[in-house]
């Protein structure tokens, strides 16, 4: 039988089917590595979480006076950080972002994405994002609210520094603001570190309490 | 739930595998079908006939990778039926074909038999020569029939760039099926 061109590019496409397993997951699960986004838009992105933040923050101020008249919560005087309970001590007991999320697998409010779905990256809300080690699928959290925004904007960046050799984590974690910028809490703030999908990365700081106790009451809410 | 879980299910013959399999992946296999039918009718019938297929094939397989195991099934069950059909997309599963055109030798013989598995092996050695990036820029493109913008938003890549590697890549696989005396 003789093959003509459009038979072999057939066939081509055909066996093209039968490539390893392995490499067809790796392709399915790729995710790109941070670029650098043009400094104009990144100081756009920060400049518009900004102002989110100073505007929760005035509305923060104004409701945070109920919380004496119960005697539950201390209130510190400071309102871009979480209270301190009766005892004097920072809440949650987790004392790290990835042992919450690992914790929070089974019982904390969330989507699962299916393999290879992104989240909506441009719908103008914010959203916290996460992909346990083991998993091909993204965890989305609800849409955050002006506080929760504000309250995360205070204490992303601050976190230690890691040393020499990188922690091992269970989890990669990104923010999504909502106009197309994707940041993670463990890596500083800068130009080289804002992506417009989720991407890999090798953690430079580690989220200090604060991060991790707003992060809980987005799960537990 | 993980994909050796989903697949424990089929070898026990639990119909929840499919069930499991579909929240996982369907979304993906029902993209990948319309890339090659441009009907999400026909993607959902050839999507139906992946876990049916998949059901039949286990046990005695117990794929590694769940999602790479029943996106091929839904690929090869999506081309037969564009086949059967006879129908010409625009601008999408033809165009690739259509790119796929540069990888025959121009100089090729008529060929009277292929030979079988060697091809697929030179491809996979292909594949695993080039880069990471580069390679699935390649497979989401002919293999998930991904278009260029899906590629480009995915892999945070321009599209030029990605139009350019591919034809390189084109361009490299050419020069090898003419070494290698293929096609």
């Amino acid at each position: 039988m003789k093959h003509t061109k459009q038979k072999k590019i057939e066939y081509l496409f055909s066996e093209i089917g039968m490539i390893e397993d392995n490499l067809v997951h790796e392709a399915m699960t790729y995710l790109p590595a941070r670029r650098r986004r043009p400094a104009l838009l990144v100081a756009a992105s920060l400049v518009l979480m900004l102002t989110v933040a100073l505007s929760a923050f005035a509305i923060a101020s104004i409701r945070n006076d109920d919380a004496n008249a119960n005697g539950d919560i201390v209130d510190d005087g400071n309102d871009m950080l979480p209270d301190k309970d009766s005892e004097g001590q920072w809440a949650p007991d987790t004392s790290s972002l990835d042992s919450l999320l690992v914790s929070s697998r089974d019982n904390a409010s969330y989507t699962t994405l299916s393999v290879g779905e992104q989240p909506e990256y441009r719908d103008g809300k914010t959203y916290l994002v996460w992909q346990y080690e083991d998993s091909d699928e993204l965890c989305v959290s609800r849409a955050l609210t002006s506080f929760e925004i504000s309250s995360l904007s205070g204490s992303i960046g601050k976190g230690a520094e890691v040393g020499e050799q990188s922690p091992s984590l269970s989890c990669k974690v990104w923010i999504l603001t909502g106009d197309g910028a994707v940041i993670s809490p463990y890596l500083k703030q800068s130009s080289g570190n804002v992506g417009v999908t989720v991407f890999d990365y090798d953690p430079e700081i580690i989220p200090n309490d604060a991060f991790v106790s707003c992060v809980s009451d987005i799960l537990e809410s | 739930m993980e994909d050796y879980e989903i697949v424990n299910m089929y070898w026990a013959r639990d119909e929840r595998a499919i069930e499991q399999s579909d929240t996982k992946y369907g979304r993906m296999l029902k993209s990948l079908s319309y890339s090659v039918l441009s009907s999400w009718e026909d993607a959902e019938e050839c999507v139906n006939d992946t876990y049916l297929d998949a059901w039949g094939a286990m046990p005695e397989a117990r794929p590694t990778y769940l999602g790479a195991f029943l996106s091929k099934i839904t690929r090869r069950i999506s081309i037969d039926r564009f086949r059967r059909a006879h129908r010409q997309k625009r601008g999408g599963f033809e165009s690739i074909m259509e790119e796929l055109g540069d990888c025959i030798p121009s100089d090729s013989s008529v060929v009277e038999e292929y030979e079988n598995g060697r091809l697929a092996e030179v491809l996979n050695s292909f594949l695993y020569s080039q880069e990471k990036e580069k390679r699935v820029m390649f497979i989401r493109r002919y293999f998930c029939s991904q278009s260029i913008s899906e590629i480009s938003r995915g892999m945070n890549l321009g599209e030029a760039k990605i139009k350019t590697t591919l034809f390189r890549m084109r361009e490299e696989l050419r020069r090898i099926l003419e070494e290698q005396e293929l096609l």
